[in-house]
């Protein structure tokens, strides 16, 4: 106990005290809420990405990173729902690609099919992933870690199941086209955009909507974590005991978190399945490699944090499209066992093909990361803001005048943890 | 505090406290002590509670009367912390019933023996590690708060007004144990001192009827035994809590607690003053040692 607290403690009895009485002073930044973008730094690049992100249609003509950004944009809005039941609720799944399923198909019924507008059947697409979310939350009641990761992946292959056989709605092995669905909302056609002149592909303007809703979630996601129920969820997290003890009901929140989670995996599959324009159940989105994927994006970006899932987003879909893009400039020409590392024409021997290098770049990094940085470039992100640059460039000067270590406290160690 | 008044309707709303008034303070003292100034009476009826065929408590009774500082002794293993997990809704007891200010207790979950507004600290710290003090402190008051979901992806309007209002209860608590300075840390780099008295602002913020207090002072040495025991007085005195305390420093349980209970082998051996407790033959043998003076 610090010295201050007893005489404060006194001073409750002498009736009066006027440090207690000057309370709240502004100086105490406890007394404020927890500020959308804290810091100076956060908000200006914030500002900065969103106004890239704005632009780069108009500026950069190019469809192919459209259509990749596209995506990016599609995995960070679902990301950013599995980060909230993962890292914020510390429930693992790897069923969540079968949510972005279940919004795939709401899409292709409701909006291609029966030719509902865009406000009808995005909307829908997000009830329909909550119910479901709603089913499977109970059972990470009764099951927690491994066990609920099995569980979730066993929904997973009853998804493909019943997209492969109730073919009246999704039809079945042969698929269903979803390039029909609307996709107006209001005066705005993001098939045909335009604005202030300017006119849009269909894949602008997907790439509109699709960061749109990122920019959505992240508001969401925000406010949820920053007040009373996603406070409620790190608590059942960190110990749900101690949590239950508070009033604070493990079940509710665990279930709520699901239920959250799947509406935004659900809205981000419904623009994913506009995107793609056809589904098939053999479409990698049913594949356990695309669960895993969502799993890493977390785990690079950073786990607990609604950026962390928009960084890891964009790192691994825009990395392995890079290297299968780029590949033949390097030529990776180091020859192992008398091969070439990637034979990029697939003409020569090598030991990948561009495609099998970047899931193994992709290995490596989620292996990397969990063993080297479990923090996730966010943690980076916090080092960096913590001083440990400062500190780096301080313990180097100090190293260059001869001592290993200043006599004062290497900034970093102040870092926050 | 204007903002405390709304508190104190609000959980004689839920249906909280129901027993008397003891030894409020008026209600323009010190900032904290408006906001909760009655203390629940507990009543623990022939509680017994058995695991795997091995008895931890065996026919325990004992009131609290509300707004009473009660001590509760007895060597390691007696069922203390057991009794206290019966109270809290973590175990279910085996037979007995438990009241809290004439409300029946037993077979109630934690959370819903948490909005009767029972708080407690536990033996071997329970804190949220990878949240700051601040929000920690936010977390015992989850139960007086009403933001939902959707209210809370909205934020302006009702989610931020509560955060505004609930932070501004919590750091008149931080201000009083002295976690100012480190209000902003995560409690999981804080030193065990400070830990332990988060988890005590974590329960005084949840504007208890009745705070059960599992070893407060534990490792702490004779200055913070000190300060705490003079801050637990405090708060018994001037906002009236009823407080049940498990600890093993006789010397400050003698000072402070109104009443004992000294407990063996989830036996009650003796229920009364301080005096009379230590001096008890039994409670001697048992626990204190026949060179204990």
């Amino acid at each position: 106990m610090s010295s201050s607290s007893a005489p404060q403690a006194k001073g409750e009895q002498g009736g009066h005290d006027a440090h207690l009485d000057a309370q709240p002073s502004p100086q105490h930044a406890q007394l404020k809420p927890i500020a959308l973008l804290p810091g100076l730094d956060t908000k200006f690049s914030t500002l900065a990405i969103a106004l890239i992100i704005i632009f780069y249609p108009v500026l950069a003509d190019n469809d192919f990173w459209t259509t990749v950004l596209v995506s990016t944009g599609v995995f960070a809005a679902a990301a950013i729902g599995l980060n909230l039941l993962t890292g914020y609720t510390g429930q693992v799944s790897l069923g969540h690609a079968a949510f972005l399923t279940v919004g795939s198909y709401v899409a292709a019924y409701f909006g291609a099919t029966q030719g509902l507008w865009m406000i009808v059947w995005l909307p829908l697409a997000g009830v329909f992933g909550a119910a479901v979310g709603a089913i499977i939350g109970p059972f990470a009641l009764r099951v927690k870690g491994d066990y609920l990761v099995v569980i979730s992946l066993a929904l997973l292959f009853f998804t493909a199941h019943v997209v492969r056989n109730w073919e009246s709605v999704t039809g079945g092995n042969d698929g269903i086209s979803t390039s029909g669905a609307d996709l107006g909302l209001g005066p705005l056609n993001f098939a045909d955009l335009r604005i202030f002149g300017h006119t849009f592909t269909r894949e602008e303007g997907l790439f509109y909507l699709a960061w749109i809703m990122v920019g959505a979630f992240a508001l969401i996601a925000r406010n949820v974590v920053r007040s009373r129920p996603g406070r409620a969820m790190q608590a059942v997290r960190d110990r749900d005991t101690a949590a239950e003890v508070l009033g604070v009901s493990s079940a509710q929140y665990k279930i709520a978190a699901f239920v959250l989670s799947s509406a935004m995996a659900s809205a981000a599959g419904a623009v994913l399945a506009v995107h793609q324009r056809f589904l098939t159940p053999t479409e990698p989105l049913l594949e356990l490699f695309v669960s895993i994927q969502f799993v890493a994006i977390i785990v690079v970006g950073g786990v607990a944090t609604v950026y962390g899932a928009i960084i890891g987003a964009f790192l691994l879909t825009v990395l392995p499209e890079t290297i299968k893009t780029y590949t033949h400039w390097f030529d990776f020409n180091i020859p192992i066992w008398d091969k070439k590392l990637v034979s990029s024409s697939g003409i020569e021997p090598g030991l990948f093909n561009p495609g099998s290098f970047s899931n193994f770049l992709f290995g490596l990094l989620l292996v990397v990361f969990l063993l080297l940085s479990p923090q996730g470039i966010a943690g980076w992100i916090r080092a960096v803001k913590g001083g440990a640059i400062q500190s780096f460039w301080h313990n180097l000067r100090g190293h260059l005048r001869g001592r290993w270590f200043q006599r004062g406290e290497p900034a970093a160690s102040r870092s926050r943890a | 505090m204007s903002s405390s008044t709304a508190h104190k309707s609000s959980s004689a709303v839920e249906g909280g406290p129901s027993g008397r008034v003891a030894r409020a303070a008026p209600s323009h003292e010190g900032a904290a002590s408006d906001s909760f100034s009655r203390g629940g009476s507990l009543k623990i009826s022939n509680v017994s509670f058995s695991v795997g065929g091995i008895t931890i408590l065996d026919d325990v009774s004992f009131e609290v009367k509300a707004g009473e500082l009660f001590g509760i002794i007895g060597p390691n293993g007696a069922g203390k912390s057991s009794l206290f997990n019966c109270i809290s809704g973590i175990y279910l007891p085996t037979e007995g019933q438990i009241h809290l200010s004439d409300k029946p207790i037993v077979g109630r979950r934690p959370t819903a023996v948490a909005k009767l507004g029972v708080a407690r600290t536990f033996q071997n710290l329970a804190l949220f590690n990878n949240l700051n003090v601040s929000d920690n402190l936010m977390l015992g008051r989850h139960r007086l708060m009403r933001t939902g979901y959707l209210t809370a992806a909205l934020w302006f309007g009702r989610a931020r007004r509560e955060e505004v209002k609930h932070r501004l209860e919590c750091a008149e608590i931080i201000e009083l144990l002295g976690l100012s300075e480190v209000a902003k840390l995560p409690v999981g780099v804080l030193p065990y001192g400070a830990q332990k008295r988060v988890e005590l602002g974590r329960a005084l913020v949840s504007e208890p009827n009745l705070l059960l207090l599992d070893e407060p002072v534990a490792g702490m040495n004779d200055d913070e035994t000190e300060q705490m025991s003079n801050l637990l007085r405090n708060v018994s005195q001037q906002l009236g809590i009823t407080i049940v305390l498990v600890e093993h420093d006789v010397h400050m349980v003698q000072q402070l607690a109104d009443r004992v209970c000294a407990i063996n082998f989830g036996q009650v051996v003796v229920v009364g003053s301080p005096a009379e407790v230590v001096t008890h033959p039994t409670v001697i043998e048992a626990y204190l040692g026949a060179d204990w003076s």
